[in-house]
């Protein structure tokens, strides 16, 4: 082309419809080529949920309600709001049309504002008597079912797509989560081994799990239902090795499965002095198949969250800490976890600790762990009378924290290499058994507790009678962990591998720290200044109560002079508390300011010298030249 | 190689005189004074740079033209134009070596506000990633507004002119896509025009980029909306020429 040609106005023209058109057809083109540079990739949807939307069959509606308006004055939230716009718009783009997402103000006597009632979302007043603030989702499926999110708070923005995706799973899988229970302690009542003619309450963890889940005693223990979607198994110590293997398969199958195994069951050894310690046996073969070790007999015991309990020793109430006994906070519970990140307080009795073999091809993600002020016990030692007492003065610390419980996934191996247990190898069983897997066709998804006395009344709930009812008063969160864990595990693997996203709030954590050094300052000061006070007071009372004494009406000069000295030392403090917040303010605005300078003035400032200094150095050159 | 012996001319032009100095010592200060007073950054107790990077599209409303006025308008006004079309040079070398010098201004300027990088480092724990996308962002749309003054700039001799009609035109793009303003013309235009109006606006696209996600769409935007005002700049420098 020539230059008279490129540079015609037909040339120009042509530049201005190609810059439109391509930017145009780049749209719906180029959707997905893009980097998301956020940390924890904030801004792009995880796998499992993409997943989870490409499988969807029928339309499902996202209603987003959010008052615009009634917002104005919290930009925090408005911010927030946006990206909880963006984060829904990217679901409807990635549904291939299976989400219809609209976005709805609820202006206050709106129809809007009526359809936000109706579907039982939260109106929120932000100012006295000031229209009402809604924030909420409302999920519709095809046949009418709606879930919502009353109100969409901003402190759980890094689970807010798993609530969502939670949302779409359940209304595009109607049906209750089936959980078949294996269980080698009576959870769910009836008779017991123990008690064979008498039957037993069922636990409040066994009511609490009919609510949520569908759920099946196995009781065959030779083969798991095909429509099991997880499998509980409780203390599979106790369980017979015809039940272990139908769950080695039943998990190799694909099948996922939550296991509490203890070393040390208290319930048993409470109902038999000497019973409920496990050896060594086919549950350790099975938990090594999935690259996971604990060591028989051997429980953890933990100084920093060890119960207080009461006992009686030589007639005497005693009140010590229990080491066995756990009471799990925040910090020792994975807060990155969407099963653990909302439990505040857990019970364990009696755990063991979880380790990875040497060969595991697994992977091990702790979920509970112990602190690092913790040992091994030796759990033959607390089936028969322990005492208290004697292992707190036998501990110490190992410096090791220990894993309570942990999910495991990836490939793993049967622990029967040589095919079903014997005895159970005959006739019409066998076949009911169907084909022997040796290997997992695909990764296994398991979680291992290692306590399950974390599932015993005693341990988390005061079950009170209430005119006739049974009234359950948690103390502690070890129900919702259960039925977190079989939540989650019952979902497809889709829903397991939402991760938790990071969150977006990042405050100015050295403001904070220097505010809290200076608060610290402060109440320092402010106690010696309160004793300081109190100590002039009560030189004062004394005068008072001598001048009572003496009868006479009048302060003797010496009272005068100590009542003024009384005035004086108040009005000293007060001063003295006023200069220190006044000294914690002035820092604070001392750091602002030099921030300030060093953004705006001080690389101009090198600059102008620099400048200066090179056109002095020229006209230098210059001169000699 | 011809566009290196441009882009070199013009550098030494900038810094032999004060104007590459003062340039800088403003925009930084601007910068500044937007991102703690006008942003609100420590009223925000955030540790990011979003006070920072939204007043960047007004800052360069006026930074950019100012630079960019020069570009031609002063070599037409000093006599220089023709002799510099006399020089073994094509018009396409000329025009991208100039551009790229004010835009390695608009570079070296930015680069020089690393101490707010470092502040929120120091302050809190920032998402680096996203910082990173934000100087990205600000840069494109930087070039993006000098290639609209260096159109301006070749097509006039008077840089008081072009410096106006830049400002004009940059503020008309970065109207376009402003929310306040399609919502205004949203009751008026059919969706497909709103929706046009903001593809072609700045602020869309430089949105986008400042929240962390890079999108080669946006890239796309910038350099295809670099490219064409840097031939219609070159389409008048020919016409002048002739």
């Amino acid at each position: 082309m020539d230059r008279r040609t490129i540079f015609s106005p037909v040339g120009l023209l042509a530049a201005v419809i190609l810059f439109i058109a391509v930017n145009l057809t780049a749209g719906p083109v180029l959707r997905w080529a893009r980097v998301d540079l956020t940390q924890g990739d904030l801004h792009s949807l995880s796998d499992g949920t993409i997943n989870i939307l490409q499988k969807l069959g029928n339309t499902i509606t996202l209603k987003l309600f959010w008052s615009e308006e009634a917002a104005a004055d919290l930009p925090g939230l408005k911010v927030f709001a946006r990206r909880v716009k963006e984060t829904l718009q990217e679901y409807e783009a990635r549904a291939g049309g299976k989400i219809k997402l609209t976005i709805v103000d609820p202006k206050p006597f709106s129809e809007e504002e009526d359809e936000a009632v109706g579907f039982g979302l939260q109106g929120v007043s932000v100012q006295e008597g000031g229209d009402n603030l809604y924030f909420g989702l409302a999920a519709t499926s095809e046949d009418g079912r709606s879930l919502i999110i009353p109100f969409i708070q901003a402190d759980r923005e890094i689970f807010f797509e798993y609530d969502i995706s939670q949302m779409i799973h359940t209304l595009a899988n109607p049906e209750k989560v089936k959980v078949g229970l294996l269980s080698a302690l009576p959870i769910s009542g009836g008779p017991t081994p123990q008690n064979p003619f008498q039957a037993q309450v069922p636990w409040v963890i066994s009511d609490q799990l009919n609510r949520q889940f569908d759920v099946e005693v196995i009781l065959s223990e030779k083969v798991i239902p095909e429509d099991v979607d997880v499998l509980m198994v409780v203390h599979p110590h106790g369980l017979s090795d015809s039940a272990l293997y139908a769950a080695d398969q039943f998990v190799l199958r694909g099948g996922r499965a939550l296991v509490f195994a203890d070393p040390v069951s208290e319930f048993e050894s409470g109902s038999r002095p000497g019973a409920g310690l496990s050896e060594e046996g086919t549950v350790d073969k099975l938990l090594a198949a999935w690259g996971l070790a604990m060591e028989s007999g051997r429980v953890v015991g933990d100084m920093t969250v060890s119960q207080r309990v009461s006992y009686r020793d030589d007639n005497q109430v005693k009140t010590v800490n229990y080491l066995p006994w756990l009471a799990l906070r925040e910090d020792l519970i994975n807060r990155e976890e969407v099963t653990t990140a909302q439990l505040d307080n857990l019970n364990l009795a009696s755990a063991g600790s979880l380790t990875q073999t040497e060969d595991a091809r697994t992977s091990l993600t702790p979920l509970l762990s112990s602190s690092t002020r913790s040992m091994l016990l030796d759990g033959s030692y607390l089936v028969f009378r322990p005492d208290p007492a004697k292992l707190l003065s036998e501990f110490s610390p190992s410096g090791v924290s220990f894993t309570l419980a942990a999910r495991i996934k990836g490939p793993a191996a049967t622990a029967f290499p040589d095919g079903p247990p014997a005895d159970e190898n005959a006739g019409e069983e066998k076949k009911q058994l169907g084909e022997h897997l040796t290997k997992s066709a695909d990764d296994i998804n398991v979680v291992v507790v290692a306590d399950s006395d974390l599932l015993q009344d005693r341990f988390w709930v005061e079950v009170q009678d209430f005119f006739g009812q049974r009234l359950a008063l948690p103390m502690a969160d070890n129900a919702n962990l259960v039925i977190n864990l079989l939540d989650q595990l019952g979902g497809s693997s889709d829903l397991i591998g939402i991760r938790s996203r990071a969150s977006t709030f990042r405050p100015f954590e050295l403001f904070d720290r220097v505010s809290q050094d200076a608060d610290l300052k402060y109440r320092v000061k402010e106690q010696e200044l309160v004793s300081r006070l109190k100590e002039a007071e009560r030189k004062l009372n004394e005068l008072q109560s001598q001048r009572q004494d003496s009868e006479s009406p009048e302060f003797t000069p010496e009272q005068e002079e100590e009542l003024e000295n009384f005035r004086q030392e108040k009005v000293k403090v007060r001063r003295e508390l006023r200069n220190v917040q006044f000294e914690l303010r002035r820092d604070i605005e001392r750091l602002q300011a030099w921030i300030k300078f060093i953004n705006i003035g001080l690389v101009p400032l090198l600059l102008v010298i620099f400048a200066v200094g090179s056109w002095a150095v020229r006209r230098r050159k210059q001169g000699g030249q | 190689m011809n566009i290196a012996a441009i882009y070199r001319r013009e550098m030494r032009s900038y810094f032999s005189t004060p104007l590459a100095y003062v340039f800088i010592v403003i925009f930084l200060m601007l910068a500044g004074i937007f991102t703690f007073y006008l942003g609100g950054f420590f009223a925000r107790a955030q540790a990011d740079l979003e006070p920072f990077f939204t007043w960047h599209p007004w800052l360069y409303l006026f930074l950019a033209p100012a630079l960019g006025m020069r570009l031609w308008a002063e070599e037409r006004k000093t006599g220089t134009f023709e002799l510099l079309m006399t020089l073994p040079v094509s018009m396409g070398d000329a025009v991208l070596g100039k551009f790229l010098a004010a835009w390695s201004m608009m570079a070296i300027s930015l680069a020089l506000t690393f101490p707010i990088w470092i502040t929120v480092n120091v302050l809190g724990n920032p998402d680096n990633g996203v910082i990173v996308a934000g100087y990205l962002g600000s840069l494109l749309m930087s070039g993006a507004y000098l290639a609209v003054s260096a159109c301006v700039s070749s097509a006039t001799r008077n840089q008081v002119i072009a410096f106006v009609v830049s400002v004009v035109l940059c503020f008309t793009f970065l109207l376009l896509g402003f929310p306040l303003i399609l919502d205004l013309f949203k009751p008026l235009l059919p969706g497909a025009v709103i929706s046009f109006m903001s593809t072609v606006g700045f602020l869309q696209h430089f949105d986008s980029i400042v929240r962390g996600v890079v999108d080669i769409r946006d890239l796309l935007y910038f350099t295809t909306f670099i490219g064409l005002w840097l031939y219609a700049g070159a389409w008048a420098v020919d016409h002048h020429r002739s």
